[in-house]
C-alpha cells in the first residue's frame, strides 16, 4: 500500500494527527552506497587532513589584528596569541572559514528563495529535468546520499546546508575552535556546502523556468556597454535573482513590448535574464555597474541580491533613475510598497517623491517596471540626465589635475590616472580609453581626489568612442554537462589525452584588465583544453573580437569535448563544473557517488586534469566555490588580488614524502611526481598564468600519451610566455614514452645532462625517472580503498 | 602595467646627489595598514651593507621590473652575487643577462621561505635575509605578510614604495630617487 502524503486523524484518538511527508519520503529516497551521506562537520576530517597535510596553509593576512571581541584589539604580530588564546594562523584559518560561510550562505540562501518561491508556483511534484543525464544531481548525490526526482526533494537538502551552516558560523565565536587546521577542514566543509547550495539553486531554475538543459548549441546572447539603445527607455537588473526578472519579460512578452523598451541586465541576473527569455540582453559584469548608472542611460534599476553595489540608490538618485529592490537581503532603507497599487508607486517614483521602493509581489513588479520605464524613460531623456560631463567641463576638470596620484593610491589596480589626466590635456584621450579597460569602475578615485574631479566620470566620459564599440556575444548559459558528452570524452580526460579541463569562473577584479581572460582562453583553447567558464568570467571572455570580428564564443563550439568553449551560467551554475568530475567518475569509472565523498574526491584529485581559474575574484562566494573545488581534488589559481583572502593550499614538491599515494591493488606505497602541485594558489600575471595552468593538469594517472602531450603544453607555455624551460619538467618524465614526439631527441639530450642514463641507441630511458609508467597504476590516497594493504 | 610599476621611464640617469629614501613613510596602497608593527624607513646604505654582510640573500623582482632603468639596477645587483628569485613574468627580461636567477611563484616562493627546512632555489640552503622591488605592490605586500608573521627571515623592501610588512622599507619615492636608491645599494656590495 503506498501511502500518500497528508494528515491523518486516527479514530478515538482525536488529539493525535499523523502527517505523512517529507521524512518519509527522504527515508524512501536515502540509496546510501558511501560511507558518508549527509557528512557532519567533522565527517570528512581525515580526508580533509590528507588534502592539508600536502597542500599546506599559507596565511598571507591583511591584517596583523584581532578586533573580533571586546578583549581586543589584540596584536597577533608575529603569531603571538591573542588574549582569547587565538593566534595569526588561527585567526587567518578563522576568517577564511567565516569568508567561506558567507560565501555558502549566500549561494544557499538563493537557493533557498527559489525554492520556496518555486514550491508555491509549481508544487513540490514539480520533476527535476536538467537534460539529457540520468545522474541530474551530482552534488547532491555525493554528499547527501540522494537521488533528487522532483523540487520538493530538494527541502532535506537545503535544510541539511542550513544546519551545518549555523553548526559552522557557531565554530566562529570566540572561545570555539582553536586549531588552525581544524578552522581549514571546517572551511573545506563550507566549500563543499557552498556548491551543493548553488547545485539546488540552479537546477531548480533549470527544471521550472525553462533554461537551457545541457544545450551544447545554446544561442547567443548580445553583451556590451554598448549595445543598447539610448533613445528607447532603458531596464537594467542587478544581482543574481531571476525571480522578479522573470516576471518583467514575462509582462514585456504579453504586452509585446520588447521593440519599445530596452532591458538588460548587470552581473549573473543578465545571465540569468537570456537563459529565461533570449530576447533580453548583457551590459556586463559588476565593474559596469557604476559606469553604466552614471552614463544616465538607465532608466529603472531592478536590484535583487548579491554582487549589487551598497551606494546604488545614491547614485540613482542623483539622475531621477528609480531603484525598485525585489529582495529582502537588499532593501536601501525604501518603503515597502508592495500592498500598494502599481498606479501610486509610480506616481511617487516619477513625481520624485521617492527615490525606489521596496517591491516583493513579483505581479506587481512585472507590470510595474515596464510602466514606469515608458513613464521614465521620455522624462529623463527630454533631460539629458548623465553624471558625465561635457565636452568643455572635461577640459577644465583634467586641467585641475595636481598629478598628487593619491587616486592611484586609492585604486585598487593603481592606475595611472594622472598620466591619462595629462595626456587628456594635450587631446589624447588613448590612455584614458586603456583606463576604462582596466578600471573596475569602484569609485574610490572620487573620493580621493584633493581637488574634486569626478575621476571615474572623466575617464567614462574619454573612453565614450570605444564604448559605443563594445558589442560583444556570449553563448548563454547552457547548464550541465550531459551524461552523454561525459562518455564522449570522460575517457580522453582520464588518460590526459584531453590536456585537461579549465574552468575560467569568478569575478571581475582582474589585474591588469578584461582582456587578459579572453587572451588566456585563447591560448588555451587553441591548444585542446576544455574551456568551460561561468559568471562574469563568462561574460567578459565574450567581449573581444578576432580580426574577423568574431567572438570565441562564435568561433567555438559549445560541447564538453576538446578544444570547445562551454558556458554553464551564473555563479550558481559554477557546482555544474565540479559536478562534471563526479559524473566522469562516475559514468566512466563506475564509481558510486551517493554518499561517497572521499572516494569521488581521491579518484578526481588523482585522474582528472581540471583545474579552475578565478583570475578576477573578488567575493566570497568566488573564495568559497574555490574551496569547494579543492575539498573536491580540484585545484584552483587565482588572481594576484585572491592574497588578499589570506590563505592558499601550496604544496611543497622538494618534500618528496607529502608526494607518497597508494596503489589501489595491493595498497604499496608509491612516490609519484607532485600532480597536481597545489590546490589553491595565485599568479602575479597572465604570462605566469598559462604554464602554471598546463602544469597543474598533470595527474599521477595519466598515460603515456597523454603525460607528452600535457607536457607539450607546459613546455611550449613557459618557453612562449617566460622565455625558458620550466626548471621541473623532468619531474614528470617517467619513461621516454612520456616525452613529446617532436622534441624527444632534444629532451634525452637535456635529461642525460641532468644526469640520468640514456640507451642512445633504443633511446630509452634506462635510469633517472621517480617512477615508472604502470598503466594499470590505481593512485589513492585513501587507504581503506586498497584492495589489499600491503605491511 | 600599472604606475605602482615604477615603469616610468622619464628619469634621467641617477645623479649623484645626497637622497633620502626615508620620506613618505606610509603604506602606498591608503588602505594598506596591517597594524601596530610596520616598517622602519632606511637609506639606502643600510639594505645595501646588510645585503652585502648577509649569509645568503636572496633578492626578489616580479613582473614590474621589465623598466630599463630598473632591469638595469636588478642586474646589476644580480651581478654582485646576489641569487635572484624571478616571480610573475620577471624572469622574460632576466634570463638571458647571465646572473643567477630563478622563476619562482611569489606565492609559493613565500610558502618555501616560511619553511625552515627548505634548502633555497638551488638547494644549497635556507636565506637569511630576502630584499624585493618590481612586484606587483598589494601582491608583494600581502606575500611578505606571511614572511613577517610566520618566519624569521628579515626582509627589506627597496622598492619604490613604502611596505609595511616588511622589516625596512623606502618611502613612497619619486622615480629618479628611487633609481639613485638602488645605485646606492649596489656601491655596497663587493664586486665579485
Amino acid at each position: 500500500m503506498i501511502v500518500k502524503k497528508g494528515k491523518f486523524v486516527i479514530e478515538g484518538l482525536e488529539n493525535v494527527q499523523i502527517n505523512i511527508g517529507a521524512i518519509g519520503e527522504e527515508e524512501a529516497q536515502l540509496e546510501a552506497e558511501g560511507p558518508t551521506p549527509r557528512p557532519e562537520v567533522i565527517t570528512l576530517r581525515n580526508w580533509d587532513y590528507r588534502l592539508l597535510d600536502r597542500y599546506n596553509p599559507t596565511y598571507t593576512p591583511t591584517s596583523d589584528m584581532c578586533d573580533y571581541c571586546t578583549y581586543g584589539k589584540c596584536d597577533l604580530t608575529g603569531n603571538k596569541e591573542g588574549a582569547c588564546g587565538i593566534d595569526l594562523e588561527g585567526q587567518s584559518a578563522r576568517e577564511a572559514l567565516r569568508i567561506c560561510i558567507t560565501g555558502a550562505a549566500c549561494h544557499t540562501a538563493h537557493g533557498r528563495h527559489l525554492f520556496n518561491y518555486f514550491i508555491k508556483k509549481y508544487g513540490k511534484d514539480h520533476p527535476i529535468d536538467v537534460g539529457p543525464s540520468n545522474l541530474k544531481a551530482p552534488l547532491t548525490e555525493t554528499i547527501m546520499g540522494i537521488q533528487p526526482q522532483t523540487i520538493g526533494d530538494f527541502l532535506p537538502v537545503l535544510e541539511y546546508i542550513e544546519e551545518q551552516l549555523t553548526q559552522l558560523t557557531a565554530v566562529t565565536h570566540t572561545g570555539q575552535e582553536g586549531s588552525a587546521r581544524d578552522f581549514e577542514s571546517k572551511t573545506l566543509h563550507a566549500g563543499m556546502l557552498d556548491h551543493l547550495g548553488m547545485e539546488v539553486a540552479d537546477i531548480l531554475q533549470i527544471s521550472c523556468l525553462g533554461f537551457p538543459k545541457s544545450d551544447e548549441k545554446a544561442p547567443l546572447a548580445e553583451i556590451g556597454m554598448g549595445i543598447l539603445d539610448p533613445k528607447k527607455p532603458v531596464v537594467i537588473c542587478i544581482g543574481h535573482n531571476i525571480a522578479a526578472p522573470a516576471y518583467i519579460l514575462d509582462y514585456m512578452d504579453s504586452k509585446g513590448l520588447f521593440d519599445k523598451i530596452e532591458i538588460a541586465g548587470l552581473c549573473c541576473t543578465a545571465h540569468e535574464m537570456t537563459r529565461y527569455n533570449k530576447t533580453a540582453k548583457i551590459i556586463g559584469s559588476m565593474s559596469k555597474e557604476l559606469k553604466y548608472i552614471r552614463s544616465g542611460i538607465p532608466d529603472v534599476l531592478v536590484t535583487d541580491e548579491q554582487c549589487v553595489r551598497a551606494d546604488i540608490l545614491k547614485e540613482a538618485q542623483k539622475l531621477h533613475i528609480p531603484v525598485i529592490a525585489t529582495n529582502e537581503k537588499i532593501t536601501y532603507g525604501l518603503p515597502d510598497r508592495s500592498n500598494d497599487s502599481v498606479d501610486a508607486i509610480i506616481d511617487d517614483l516619477v513625481s520624485g517623491k521617492q527615490a525606489g521602493a521596496l517591491l516583493l509581489d513579483f505581479e506587481k513588479i512585472g507590470e510595474l517596471v515596464p510602466k514606469l520605464a515608458m513613464k521614465m524613460g521620455p522624462i529623463r531623456k527630454a533631460k539629458g540626465l548623465t553624471a558625465f560631463p561635457n565636452e568643455e567641463e572635461f577640459r577644465k576638470l583634467v586641467a585641475k589635475c595636481t598629478k598628487c596620484q593619491q587616486c592611484t593610491r586609492d585604486c585598487p589596480q593603481g592606475l595611472p590616472i594622472s598620466d591619462a589626466m595629462v595626456a587628456a590635456v594635450n587631446g589624447d584621450l588613448t590612455q584614458f580609453e586603456v583606463l576604462h579597460d582596466k578600471c573596475v569602475g569602484c569609485g574610490r578615485c572620487d573620493y580621493s581626489c584633493p581637488v574634486d574631479i569626478p575621476i571615474l566620470n572623466v575617464i567614462e566620459k574619454a573612453a565614450q568612442r570605444v564604448i559605443r564599440e563594445e558589442k560583444g556575444k556570449m553563448r548563454i548559459g547552457r547548464g550541465q554537462i550531459g551524461d552523454p558528452e561525459i562518455r564522449e570524452e570522460g575517457r580522453n580526460l582520464v588518460l590526459g589525452t584531453t590536456p585537461g579541463v579549465l574552468a575560467f569562473v569568478g569575478c571581475c577584479n582582474y589585474p591588469d584588465g578584461t582582456k587578459d581572460v579572453y587572451d588566456v582562453v585563447e591560448e588555451m583553447i587553441q591548444r585542446s583544453y576544455i574551456i568551460i567558464s561561468s559568471g562574469c568570467a563568462a561574460m567578459d571572455i565574450g567581449m573581444y573580437k578576432d580580426k574577423e570580428g568574431k567572438t570565441l564564443y562564435e568561433r567555438y563550439p559549445g560541447r564538453f569535448i576538446k578544444g570547445n568553449l562551454l558556458n554553464t551560467g551564473s555563479c550558481v551554475s559554477n557546482a555544474h563544473i565540479a559536478a562534471t568530475t563526479i559524473k566522469v567518475a562516475s559514468i566512466f569509472a563506475g564509481r558510486k557517488t551517493k554518499g561517497n565523498w572521499e572516494e569521488i574526491a581521491d579518484y578526481v584529485l588523482n585522474r582528472i586534469g581540471a583545474v579552475g581559474i578565478a583570475w578576477g575574484a573578488y567575493s566570497q562566494k568566488a573564495f568559497s566555490i574555490a574551496t569547494g573545488c579543492n575539498r573536491l581534488g580540484i585545484p584552483v589559481v587565482i588572481g594576484p588580488h585572491g592574497t588578499k583572502y589570506r590563505r592558499a593550499f601550496i604544496g611543497k614538491p622538494y618534500r618528496k614524502d607529502d608526494w607518497n599515494v597508494l596503489d589501489a591493488r595491493d595498497g604499496s606505497t608509491i612516490n609519484v611526481e607532485p600532480a597536481p602541485e597545489h590546490l589553491l594558489i595565485t599568479a602575479e600575471t597572465k604570462d605566469e598564468l598559462m604554464p602554471l595552468l598546463a602544469k597543474l593538469c598533470f595527474r599521477p594517472s595519466d598515460n603515456s600519451l597523454g603525460r607528452a602531450i600535457k607536457l607539450t603544453h607546459y613546455i611550449e607555455l613557459s618557453e612562449k610566455y617566460l622565455k625558458k624551460m620550466p626548471d621541473d619538467w623532468h619531474i614528470y618524465v617517467r619513461s621516454e614514452h612520456d616525452l613529446p614526439v617532436a622534441k624527444r631527441e632534444q629532451l634525452l639530450k637535456l635529461l642525460e645532462e641532468r644526469g640520468w642514463k640514456i640507451d642512445w641507441e633504443k633511446k630509452k630511458i634506462t635510469e633517472g625517472p621517480l617512477r615508472k609508467v604502470d598503466v594499470s597504476f590505481q593512485p589513492t590516497n585513501v587507504p581503506r580503498l586498497c584492495k589489499e594493504v600491503k605491511k | 602595467m600599472n604606475q605602482k610599476a615604477a615603469g616610468k621611464t622619464d628619469a634621467k640617469p641617477a645623479a649623484e646627489k645626497v637622497i633620502d629614501t626615508t620620506r613618505q613613510a606610509v603604506p602606498f596602497d591608503t588602505g594598506n595598514i596591517p597594524g601596530p608593527k610596520m616598517a622602519k624607513a632606511v637609506m639606502p646604505a643600510v639594505p645595501g651593507k646588510m645585503l652585502a654582510r648577509a649569509k645568503r640573500p636572496l633578492l626578489i623582482v616580479g613582473s614590474e621590473v621589465h623598466d630599463k632603468d630598473v632591469l638595469a639596477r636588478a642586474i646589476a645587483i644580480g651581478q654582485r652575487g646576489i641569487q635572484i628569485a624571478a616571480v610573475g613574468n620577471s624572469y622574460t627580461s632576466l634570463g638571458d643577462k647571465g646572473v643567477d636567477v630563478h622563476y619562482i611563484n611569489m606565492h609559493a616562493l613565500a610558502s618555501y621561505l616560511c619553511d625552515p627546512n627548505w634548502k633555497g632555489l638551488d638547494g644549497k640552503g635556507g636565506y637569511d635575509l630576502v630584499v624585493f622591488f618590481g612586484i606587483t605592490y598589494y601582491y608583494a605586500s600581502q606575500a611578505i605578510s606571511a614572511l613577517k608573521n610566520f618566519s624569521n627571515i628579515k626582509v627589506i623592501s627597496i622598492d619604490r614604495y613604502y611596505h609595511p610588512n616588511a622589516d625596512m622599507s623606502f618611502g613612497n619615492l619619486k622615480n629618479d630617487v628611487f633609481l639613485a636608491a638602488l645605485d646606492e645599494i649596489i656601491k655596497e656590495l663587493p664586486k665579485k
